[in-house]
Protein backbone atom coordinates (compact mmCIF):
# COMPACT_ATOMS: atom_id res chain seq x y z
CA UNK A 1 0.00 0.00 0.00
CA UNK A 2 1.26 3.59 -0.65
CA UNK A 3 1.95 5.90 1.91
CA UNK A 4 1.50 9.88 0.37
CA UNK A 5 4.32 10.72 2.30
CA UNK A 6 7.01 8.72 0.88
CA UNK A 7 9.27 9.89 -1.68
CA UNK A 8 9.22 8.78 -5.06
CA UNK A 9 12.58 7.80 -7.18
CA UNK A 10 13.43 6.12 -10.24
CA UNK A 11 15.03 2.93 -10.66
CA UNK A 12 18.92 4.11 -11.98
CA UNK A 13 19.37 1.28 -14.26
CA UNK A 14 16.76 1.98 -16.53
CA UNK A 15 16.91 3.71 -19.72
CA UNK A 16 14.36 6.34 -20.66
CA UNK A 17 14.06 9.33 -22.74
CA UNK A 18 10.89 11.90 -23.38
CA UNK A 19 9.78 12.76 -27.39
CA UNK A 20 7.81 15.46 -27.09
CA UNK A 21 5.79 14.88 -24.06
CA UNK A 22 6.20 11.00 -24.22
CA UNK A 23 8.85 9.34 -22.04
CA UNK A 24 10.19 5.77 -23.50
CA UNK A 25 11.77 3.30 -21.00
CA UNK A 26 13.60 0.06 -21.61
CA UNK A 27 13.85 -1.89 -19.00
CA UNK A 28 17.12 -3.07 -17.13
CA UNK A 29 17.29 -6.29 -19.11
CA UNK A 30 16.00 -4.88 -22.20
CA UNK A 31 13.13 -7.16 -22.50
CA UNK A 32 10.67 -4.55 -21.88
CA UNK A 33 10.01 -1.39 -23.48
CA UNK A 34 6.96 1.00 -21.94
CA UNK A 35 6.27 4.36 -23.52
CA UNK A 36 4.23 6.58 -21.18
CA UNK A 37 1.09 9.25 -22.07
CA UNK A 38 1.51 12.78 -21.34
CA UNK A 39 0.11 13.10 -17.77
CA UNK A 40 2.36 9.49 -16.82
CA UNK A 41 5.27 11.01 -18.23
CA UNK A 42 4.61 14.21 -15.82
CA UNK A 43 4.57 12.02 -12.82
CA UNK A 44 7.38 9.92 -14.26
CA UNK A 45 9.70 12.98 -14.68
CA UNK A 46 9.21 14.06 -10.93
CA UNK A 47 10.06 11.10 -9.33
CA UNK A 48 13.38 12.19 -8.56
CA UNK A 49 13.53 11.48 -5.08
CA UNK A 50 12.47 14.75 -4.06
CA UNK A 51 9.15 14.95 -4.10
CA UNK A 52 6.17 13.05 -2.58
CA UNK A 53 3.67 11.22 -3.76
CA UNK A 54 1.54 14.15 -1.90
CA UNK A 55 3.99 16.63 -4.26
CA UNK A 56 3.19 14.94 -7.28
CA UNK A 57 -0.44 15.28 -6.88
CA UNK A 58 -0.21 18.62 -6.18
CA UNK A 59 1.86 19.39 -8.88
CA UNK A 60 -0.78 17.54 -11.16
CA UNK A 61 -3.95 19.69 -10.31
CA UNK A 62 -1.69 22.80 -11.07
CA UNK A 63 -0.32 21.45 -14.17
CA UNK A 64 -3.92 20.00 -15.24
CA UNK A 65 -7.03 20.22 -15.34
CA UNK A 66 -8.29 17.74 -12.73
CA UNK A 67 -9.59 17.32 -9.21
CA UNK A 68 -7.26 17.02 -6.49
CA UNK A 69 -9.24 13.18 -5.42
CA UNK A 70 -8.93 11.84 -8.79
CA UNK A 71 -5.70 12.64 -9.49
CA UNK A 72 -4.43 11.31 -6.44
CA UNK A 73 -6.24 8.20 -6.93
CA UNK A 74 -4.87 7.56 -10.20
CA UNK A 75 -1.51 9.14 -9.48
CA UNK A 76 -1.55 6.34 -6.54
CA UNK A 77 -2.82 3.68 -8.98
CA UNK A 78 -0.03 4.66 -11.91
CA UNK A 79 2.47 4.83 -9.58
CA UNK A 80 1.72 1.01 -7.73
CA UNK A 81 1.76 0.13 -11.41
CA UNK A 82 5.10 1.31 -11.63
CA UNK A 83 6.51 0.08 -8.70
CA UNK A 84 4.99 -3.43 -9.84
CA UNK A 85 7.16 -3.30 -12.83
CA UNK A 86 10.14 -2.48 -11.11
CA UNK A 87 10.58 0.84 -12.56
CA UNK A 88 10.34 3.25 -9.80
CA UNK A 89 10.92 2.61 -5.94
CA UNK A 90 9.61 4.15 -2.94
CA UNK A 91 10.79 5.52 0.16
CA UNK A 92 10.41 7.13 4.01
CA UNK A 93 13.90 9.53 2.78
CA UNK A 94 14.55 12.29 0.47
CA UNK A 95 18.36 11.96 -1.01
CA UNK A 96 18.45 15.38 -0.01
CA UNK A 97 18.63 14.64 3.40
CA UNK A 98 21.21 12.28 3.07
CA UNK B 1 32.72 -18.23 -57.63
CA UNK B 2 35.52 -20.30 -56.01
CA UNK B 3 37.91 -19.36 -53.42
CA UNK B 4 41.63 -20.29 -52.10
CA UNK B 5 42.65 -22.75 -49.35
CA UNK B 6 43.51 -20.36 -46.70
CA UNK B 7 43.44 -19.40 -43.03
CA UNK B 8 42.04 -16.20 -43.17
CA UNK B 9 39.21 -13.82 -44.07
CA UNK B 10 38.70 -10.37 -44.17
CA UNK B 11 35.02 -9.37 -44.06
CA UNK B 12 33.72 -5.82 -44.36
CA UNK B 13 30.97 -4.65 -41.77
CA UNK B 14 30.40 -0.86 -43.15
CA UNK B 15 33.89 0.65 -42.54
CA UNK B 16 34.91 -2.11 -40.91
CA UNK B 17 37.33 -4.49 -41.68
CA UNK B 18 37.65 -7.91 -39.56
CA UNK B 19 39.54 -10.42 -39.83
CA UNK B 20 38.85 -13.67 -39.05
CA UNK B 21 41.81 -16.58 -38.65
CA UNK B 22 41.92 -20.01 -38.20
CA UNK B 23 44.81 -22.66 -38.79
CA UNK B 24 41.63 -24.78 -40.60
CA UNK B 25 41.34 -23.83 -43.82
CA UNK B 26 38.20 -25.71 -44.20
CA UNK B 27 35.90 -23.22 -41.70
CA UNK B 28 37.61 -20.00 -43.41
CA UNK B 29 36.42 -21.41 -46.87
CA UNK B 30 32.88 -21.82 -44.69
CA UNK B 31 33.31 -18.31 -43.68
CA UNK B 32 34.61 -17.00 -47.39
CA UNK B 33 31.42 -18.64 -48.82
CA UNK B 34 29.14 -17.35 -46.13
CA UNK B 35 30.36 -14.15 -46.53
CA UNK B 36 30.70 -14.03 -50.20
CA UNK B 37 30.04 -10.76 -51.71
CA UNK B 38 31.41 -9.11 -48.47
CA UNK B 39 35.37 -10.15 -48.90
CA UNK B 40 38.34 -7.40 -48.76
CA UNK B 41 41.20 -9.62 -48.83
CA UNK B 42 43.32 -6.17 -49.58
CA UNK B 43 42.25 -4.34 -46.81
CA UNK B 44 44.16 -4.27 -44.22
CA UNK B 45 42.04 -5.46 -41.12
CA UNK B 46 41.08 -3.23 -38.35
CA UNK B 47 40.77 -5.91 -35.91
CA UNK B 48 41.52 -10.04 -35.76
CA UNK B 49 39.78 -12.34 -34.41
CA UNK B 50 41.72 -15.61 -34.13
CA UNK B 51 39.53 -18.32 -34.12
CA UNK B 52 39.89 -21.99 -32.37
CA UNK B 53 36.64 -24.52 -33.00
CA UNK B 54 36.78 -26.70 -30.15
CA UNK B 55 35.22 -30.34 -31.18
CA UNK B 56 32.30 -31.81 -28.87
CA UNK B 57 29.68 -34.78 -29.37
CA UNK B 58 26.68 -34.05 -31.06
CA UNK B 59 23.66 -32.79 -29.42
CA UNK B 60 26.11 -32.11 -26.01
CA UNK B 61 25.87 -28.07 -26.31
CA UNK B 62 22.18 -26.23 -26.68
CA UNK B 63 23.06 -22.80 -28.78
CA UNK B 64 20.80 -20.19 -26.92
CA UNK B 65 18.38 -17.75 -28.91
CA UNK B 66 20.56 -14.73 -28.11
CA UNK B 67 24.44 -14.18 -26.79
CA UNK B 68 24.03 -10.94 -25.88
CA UNK B 69 22.20 -11.78 -22.34
CA UNK B 70 24.61 -14.39 -21.51
CA UNK B 71 28.04 -12.38 -21.74
CA UNK B 72 30.76 -12.81 -18.75
CA UNK B 73 33.27 -10.26 -18.16
CA UNK B 74 35.94 -11.37 -16.04
CA UNK B 75 39.05 -8.73 -17.21
CA UNK B 76 39.70 -8.98 -20.28
CA UNK B 77 38.48 -12.46 -20.39
CA UNK B 78 35.00 -12.75 -21.78
CA UNK B 79 32.32 -15.98 -21.62
CA UNK B 80 29.15 -15.95 -23.99
CA UNK B 81 26.14 -19.19 -23.48
CA UNK B 82 28.16 -20.57 -20.10
CA UNK B 83 31.14 -21.15 -22.67
CA UNK B 84 29.96 -21.45 -25.97
CA UNK B 85 31.76 -18.85 -26.90
CA UNK B 86 34.71 -17.43 -24.72
CA UNK B 87 38.52 -15.69 -25.18
CA UNK B 88 40.53 -13.02 -24.60
CA UNK B 89 40.00 -9.58 -25.45
CA UNK B 90 43.59 -7.56 -26.40
CA UNK B 91 42.18 -4.40 -27.09
CA UNK B 92 45.75 -2.33 -27.63
CA UNK B 93 46.52 -5.04 -30.05
CA UNK B 94 42.91 -4.56 -31.68
CA UNK B 95 42.31 -7.97 -31.57
CA UNK B 96 40.68 -11.46 -29.97
CA UNK B 97 41.49 -14.84 -29.70
CA UNK B 98 39.01 -17.31 -29.01
CA UNK B 99 37.22 -20.93 -28.41
CA UNK B 100 33.80 -21.63 -30.09
CA UNK B 101 31.97 -24.90 -29.68
CA UNK B 102 31.21 -26.74 -33.17
CA UNK B 103 27.85 -26.33 -32.47
CA UNK B 104 27.87 -22.27 -33.11
CA UNK B 105 29.26 -22.63 -36.31
CA UNK B 106 26.91 -24.97 -37.99
CA UNK B 107 23.80 -24.58 -39.65
CA UNK B 108 21.59 -21.89 -38.47
CA UNK B 109 23.25 -21.80 -35.63
CA UNK B 110 26.07 -19.30 -37.57
CA UNK B 111 22.92 -16.94 -37.05
CA UNK B 112 24.09 -16.88 -32.90
CA UNK B 113 27.68 -16.58 -33.20
CA UNK B 114 26.92 -13.53 -35.81
CA UNK B 115 25.82 -11.62 -32.87
CA UNK B 116 29.32 -12.33 -31.61
CA UNK B 117 30.33 -9.98 -34.34
CA UNK B 118 28.14 -7.29 -33.70
CA UNK B 119 30.02 -6.75 -30.51
CA UNK B 120 33.25 -7.06 -32.15
CA UNK B 121 31.87 -4.15 -34.69
CA UNK B 122 30.28 -1.96 -31.65
CA UNK B 123 33.91 -2.45 -29.84
CA UNK B 124 35.64 -1.31 -33.48
CA UNK B 125 33.20 1.82 -33.19
CA UNK B 126 33.86 2.06 -29.68
CA UNK B 127 37.70 2.52 -30.12
CA UNK B 128 37.61 5.26 -32.71
CA UNK B 129 34.66 7.19 -30.84
CA UNK B 130 33.39 7.48 -27.20
CA UNK B 131 30.07 6.64 -28.14
CA UNK B 132 28.84 5.25 -31.83
CA UNK B 133 27.43 7.16 -34.88
CA UNK B 134 26.31 3.90 -36.30
CA UNK B 135 24.02 1.48 -34.95
CA UNK B 136 23.51 -2.13 -36.40
CA UNK B 137 19.65 -2.41 -37.38
CA UNK B 138 17.38 -5.65 -37.91
CA UNK B 139 15.78 -4.10 -41.31
CA UNK B 140 16.01 -4.57 -44.16
CA UNK B 141 17.52 -2.03 -46.35
CA UNK B 142 17.15 -1.18 -50.31
CA UNK B 143 18.30 1.52 -52.16
CA UNK B 144 15.93 2.49 -54.94
CA UNK B 145 17.31 4.89 -57.16
CA UNK B 146 20.03 6.61 -54.72
CA UNK B 147 17.29 6.37 -51.95
CA UNK B 148 17.70 4.49 -49.35
CA UNK B 149 14.91 3.15 -47.56
CA UNK B 150 14.94 1.02 -44.20
CA UNK B 151 11.92 -1.33 -43.32
CA UNK B 152 11.82 -2.63 -39.98
CA UNK B 153 10.14 -4.70 -37.48
CA UNK B 154 9.32 -7.44 -35.24
CA UNK B 155 10.47 -11.39 -36.94
CA UNK B 156 7.76 -12.53 -39.76
CA UNK B 157 6.86 -8.82 -40.44
CA UNK B 158 7.64 -8.82 -43.85
CA UNK B 159 11.09 -7.75 -44.30
CA UNK B 160 12.51 -10.39 -46.31
CA UNK B 161 9.47 -10.51 -48.38
CA UNK B 162 10.17 -6.75 -49.34
CA UNK B 163 13.69 -7.61 -49.70
CA UNK B 164 12.40 -10.27 -52.68
CA UNK B 165 9.71 -7.58 -54.04
CA UNK B 166 12.57 -5.00 -54.53
CA UNK B 167 15.11 -7.14 -56.61
CA UNK B 168 14.45 -4.43 -59.34
CA UNK B 169 16.56 -2.17 -56.70
CA UNK B 170 19.68 -2.53 -54.91
CA UNK B 171 18.92 -4.65 -51.71
CA UNK B 172 21.55 -3.64 -48.79
CA UNK B 173 20.60 -6.73 -46.70
CA UNK B 174 17.01 -8.19 -45.29
CA UNK B 175 18.02 -8.76 -42.22
CA UNK B 176 20.49 -6.53 -40.51
CA UNK B 177 21.74 -3.04 -41.59
CA UNK B 178 23.71 -0.55 -40.60
CA UNK B 179 22.94 3.54 -40.25
CA UNK B 180 25.20 5.65 -40.10
CA UNK B 181 24.96 9.23 -38.53
CA UNK B 182 27.80 11.42 -40.73
CA UNK B 183 27.56 15.32 -40.96
CA UNK B 184 25.56 14.91 -44.46
CA UNK B 185 22.81 12.95 -42.49
CA UNK B 186 21.69 9.79 -41.82
CA UNK B 187 22.81 6.63 -44.15
CA UNK B 188 22.06 3.26 -44.65
CA UNK B 189 24.73 0.67 -45.40
CA UNK B 190 24.82 -3.33 -46.36
CA UNK B 191 26.19 -5.65 -43.84
CA UNK B 192 27.37 -8.96 -44.24
CA UNK B 193 24.94 -11.13 -42.30
CA UNK B 194 22.78 -13.18 -43.80
CA UNK B 195 18.93 -13.42 -43.94
CA UNK B 196 17.03 -15.14 -46.40
CA UNK B 197 17.75 -12.94 -49.30
CA UNK B 198 20.93 -13.73 -50.55
CA UNK B 199 21.92 -11.47 -53.32
CA UNK B 200 22.20 -8.41 -51.59
CA UNK B 201 25.11 -5.70 -52.62
CA UNK B 202 27.63 -3.92 -50.31
CA UNK B 203 26.38 -0.75 -50.72
CA UNK B 204 25.39 2.47 -49.33
CA UNK B 205 22.81 5.35 -49.74
CA UNK B 206 21.19 8.45 -48.25
CA UNK B 207 18.65 7.11 -45.94
CA UNK B 208 15.27 8.54 -46.94
CA UNK B 209 12.80 6.90 -44.80
CA UNK B 210 12.20 4.61 -42.30
CA UNK B 211 8.97 2.24 -42.48
CA UNK B 212 7.77 -0.31 -39.48
CA UNK B 213 6.15 -3.37 -41.21
CA UNK B 214 2.83 -4.23 -40.95
CA UNK B 215 1.15 -7.26 -43.12
CA UNK B 216 -2.47 -5.89 -44.71
CA UNK B 217 -4.95 -6.04 -47.68
CA UNK B 218 -4.20 -2.52 -48.67
CA UNK B 219 -1.11 -0.64 -49.08
CA UNK B 220 -0.89 2.67 -47.13
CA UNK B 221 1.36 4.51 -44.65
CA UNK B 222 0.76 6.04 -41.25
CA UNK B 223 2.54 8.72 -39.50
CA UNK B 224 3.44 7.62 -36.30
CA UNK B 225 4.83 9.79 -32.79
CA UNK B 226 8.04 9.94 -32.19
CA UNK B 227 7.43 7.70 -28.85
CA UNK B 228 5.81 5.29 -30.93
CA UNK B 229 8.29 4.95 -33.37
CA UNK B 230 10.61 4.60 -30.75
CA UNK B 231 9.13 1.97 -28.70
CA UNK B 232 8.86 -0.18 -31.68
CA UNK B 233 11.77 0.88 -33.63
CA UNK B 234 14.43 0.71 -29.95
CA UNK B 235 13.58 -3.28 -30.17
CA UNK B 236 15.24 -3.57 -33.47
CA UNK B 237 18.40 -1.77 -32.64
CA UNK B 238 21.03 -4.09 -31.76
CA UNK B 239 22.61 -3.91 -28.94
CA UNK B 240 25.51 -1.38 -28.56
CA UNK B 241 27.42 -3.30 -26.30
CA UNK B 242 31.12 -3.73 -26.90
CA UNK B 243 33.07 -6.65 -25.97
CA UNK B 244 34.65 -5.21 -22.73
CA UNK B 245 31.60 -3.88 -21.23
CA UNK B 246 28.00 -5.72 -19.91
CA UNK B 247 26.72 -2.22 -18.69
CA UNK B 248 23.38 -2.49 -20.99
CA UNK B 249 21.75 0.76 -19.05
CA UNK B 250 24.64 2.56 -21.04
CA UNK B 251 24.17 1.23 -24.39
CA UNK B 252 20.09 1.26 -23.96
CA UNK B 253 20.72 4.87 -22.94
CA UNK B 254 22.79 5.52 -26.31
CA UNK B 255 20.04 3.78 -28.57
CA UNK B 256 17.45 6.38 -27.20
CA UNK B 257 19.75 8.93 -27.94
CA UNK B 258 20.37 7.66 -31.57
CA UNK B 259 16.97 7.24 -31.87
CA UNK B 260 16.33 10.80 -31.13
CA UNK B 261 18.29 12.19 -33.40
CA UNK B 262 16.51 9.83 -36.00
CA UNK B 263 13.04 11.18 -36.02
CA UNK B 264 14.19 15.05 -35.61
CA UNK B 265 15.88 14.44 -39.41
CA UNK B 266 14.09 11.40 -41.10
CA UNK B 267 10.47 10.52 -42.30
CA UNK B 268 9.07 7.78 -40.19
CA UNK B 269 5.74 5.86 -40.90
CA UNK B 270 4.08 2.99 -40.65
CA UNK B 271 3.91 0.92 -43.70
CA UNK B 272 1.13 -1.43 -44.21
CA UNK B 273 1.71 -3.06 -47.70
CA UNK B 274 0.35 -6.02 -49.39
CA UNK B 275 2.90 -8.21 -50.35
CA UNK B 276 3.53 -6.98 -54.03
CA UNK B 277 5.50 -5.00 -55.63
CA UNK B 278 2.18 -1.94 -55.32
CA UNK B 279 3.77 -0.89 -52.16
CA UNK B 280 6.70 1.04 -53.66
CA UNK B 281 3.46 3.18 -55.86
CA UNK B 282 2.39 3.93 -52.42
CA UNK B 283 5.86 5.13 -51.36
CA UNK B 284 6.38 7.13 -54.46
CA UNK B 285 3.38 9.15 -53.79
CA UNK B 286 3.85 10.08 -50.64
CA UNK B 287 4.88 13.71 -51.38
CA UNK B 288 7.97 14.36 -48.40
CA UNK B 289 9.56 11.17 -50.28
Amino acid sequence: MISSDEYVIRCDELAWRKYDDEVVIISEDGSQIHSLNKVASFIWELSDNVVTVNDIVARICDRFDVKKDIAQADTMKFIQQLVDKNLIQLGKHSCLND
Amino acid sequence: MGFEMSNECRIAIGDFCCSLVCKEPYVILCFQEYYSGFLIPEREPDFVIELEVAYHEVGYYQVPSSLFMTKVLQGNHFSFGSGLLEGFLHLSDKRCNIVVKEVLLGGPSIRIFEQFLYQVYYTFLYNQNSRPTSFLIHASGVNRNGKGFAFSGRSGCGKSTIASLSSQEIVLNDEIIIIEKRNSGFWVRSTPFNGRYKIKKNNEVPLKAIFLLKHAKENYLKPLSNADFTREFVQEVIFSIPLFSTDRTKAFSEMLDFCSQLVKEVPIYQLYFRPDRSFWECIDREENL
